[in-house]
């Protein structure tokens, strides 16, 4: 959240359009962690979060101006440039994936048809194994990279970047009711994904211990 | 006695377990139908374990950001996208003052040009006279005698000459010699004047005013006079 003292972004955004280079570093340091880490849980490759990351704010030094301020926050601007990015990466790479592996659901791995474990492993980045601390965050990570495109958002915006409905929706330029109903549906799948095939809830929580 | 249905806790088993349940007894029936319903209580377990993941996950990014080289490779592009902003709009300060000087210089000229053409048809030109009475005209720098452009085409010279074809040489005036200078004046006068140049008058009319062109000559002394009115 930006300090009152500090400018607004819509007043970081105008200066950055104008040239002031100050104000775009400015409006990059506010935004960039937030970018990264959506992108990342989007696609589940640091590699591929970076260059995103550039992308979003290429697009942003190219196109600042088009930005209208009647029509929402900077930074509702910003993510819609990254989840545009996002979602041409997704579908760039889904053509280069002959054999789509279906889950249990019915739904392709991770919108892009290439199970994220393997991609995972095929990327070769060690920084994304010394994220995960246990078993049941690397095993929850790959369950929200199977999640369909549009619950994948929802989640990483509210249950990993702990944004609140009203900004998600704002971010998402949605409905605050659908952000909900989208959160209800996902953490449903991510459960069922999670839970061993066959078994019953219970054995996910005496599988990773759950408090309850 | 615990009234809550399985449908009804799963219809608030997430809020429940991630503490966005307000409603305290709401939440106190629904703890007391998990602790009755073992299924509920699993599912309940399961969405906790799942919360606890998420947390887990979320805090295993927390302060992540994009590599440095971002940042360089993005400033960079900012810079030079700037200059190339910075060059368009100089190309086209520079072509907007080009036109307008431009359309500045055509203004002048043809202001220029229409300046001349008057100044030629109804100003004060200096002409010439020649010896037999009948004006030629043009200004004094066309016909001087050292002059470029002294010999004028004929088609001018025939124009210039039914211009002032209407002269009429004043009675007792010196005539005056091809090459003599002098000058056409504008002037408003009565008819009686017009009498004094040798002019026939209608008495009932001797005060009207009339405009005339005067040939004048170096002297100052009137050599002809053409009425226009």
């Amino acid at each position: 959240m930006a300090d009152a003292a500090e400018p607004r972004d819509v007043e970081l955004l105008r200066r950055l359009v104008a040239g002031d280079e100050s104000a775009f570093l400015s409006f990059y340091k506010r935004h960039q962690g937030g970018i990264y880490r959506f992108a990342l849980h989007m696609t589940g490759r640091p590699e591929a979060a970076a260059d995103l990351v550039q992308e979003t704010f290429m697009t942003l030094i190219l196109e600042g101006r088009r930005y209208d301020e009647g029509r929402g926050a900077p930074a509702a601007f910003l993510y819609g440039i990254a989840r545009n990015h996002v979602r041409r990466l997704i579908e760039r790479e889904s053509r280069f994936v002959p054999f789509a592996e279906e889950t249990r659901d019915g739904n392709s791995a991770n919108g892009n048809g290439r199970a994220p474990e393997a991609e995972i492993r095929a990327s070769h980045e060690p920084a994304f194994d010394v994220l995960a601390r246990d078993e049941a965050v690397k095993e929850l990570r790959l369950a929200v990279l199977r999640l369909p495109h549009r619950y994948r958002e929802v989640i990483t915006l509210c249950d990993l970047e702990g944004r609140s409905y009203a900004e998600a929706a704002a971010l998402l330029e949605c409905p605050v009711g659908t952000v909900r109903s989208r959160l209800n549906r996902g953490r449903d799948m991510l459960a069922d994904k999670l839970r061993p095939a066959g078994k019953t809830s219970r054995s996910l929580a005496g599988k990773w211990g759950g408090r309850t | 006695m615990n009234l809550m249905k399985c449908r009804e806790f799963e219809e608030i088993v997430q809020p429940l377990v991630r503490l966005e349940l307000l409603d305290v007894n709401l939440r106190e029936t629904a703890l007391e139908h998990a602790w009755s319903c073992p299924r509920c209580a699993a599912r309940m377990a399961e969405l906790q374990a799942i919360f606890d993941a998420s947390e887990a996950l979320a805090a295993s990014v927390q302060g992540e950001g994009a590599p440095e080289r971002v940042e360089v490779a993005l400033l960079a592009a900012f810079r030079q996208e700037r200059q190339r902003r910075t060059a368009w709009r100089q190309t086209w300060e520079w072509a907007g003052l080009t036109v307008a000087a431009a359309g500045l210089i055509v203004a002048a000229w043809v202001s220029y040009g229409r300046w001349r053409a008057e100044i030629s048809q109804t100003s004060n030109p200096e002409v010439a006279f020649n010896a037999s009475g009948t004006a030629s005209g043009d200004t004094r720098t066309a016909l001087a005698p050292d002059s470029p452009s002294a010999a004028p085409s004929a088609d001018a010279a025939n124009h210039e000459a039914d211009a002032l074809a209407d002269f009429v040489p004043v009675p007792y005036g010196e005539s005056m010699e091809p090459g003599d200078a002098g000058m056409v004046v504008r002037v408003e006068l009565t008819r009686a004047a017009l009498g004094l140049l040798g002019y026939p008058v209608d008495q009932a009319k001797a005060t009207q005013v009339v405009q005339a062109d005067v040939l004048v000559g170096e002297d100052g002394w009137p050599r002809a006079v053409r009425v226009l009115q």
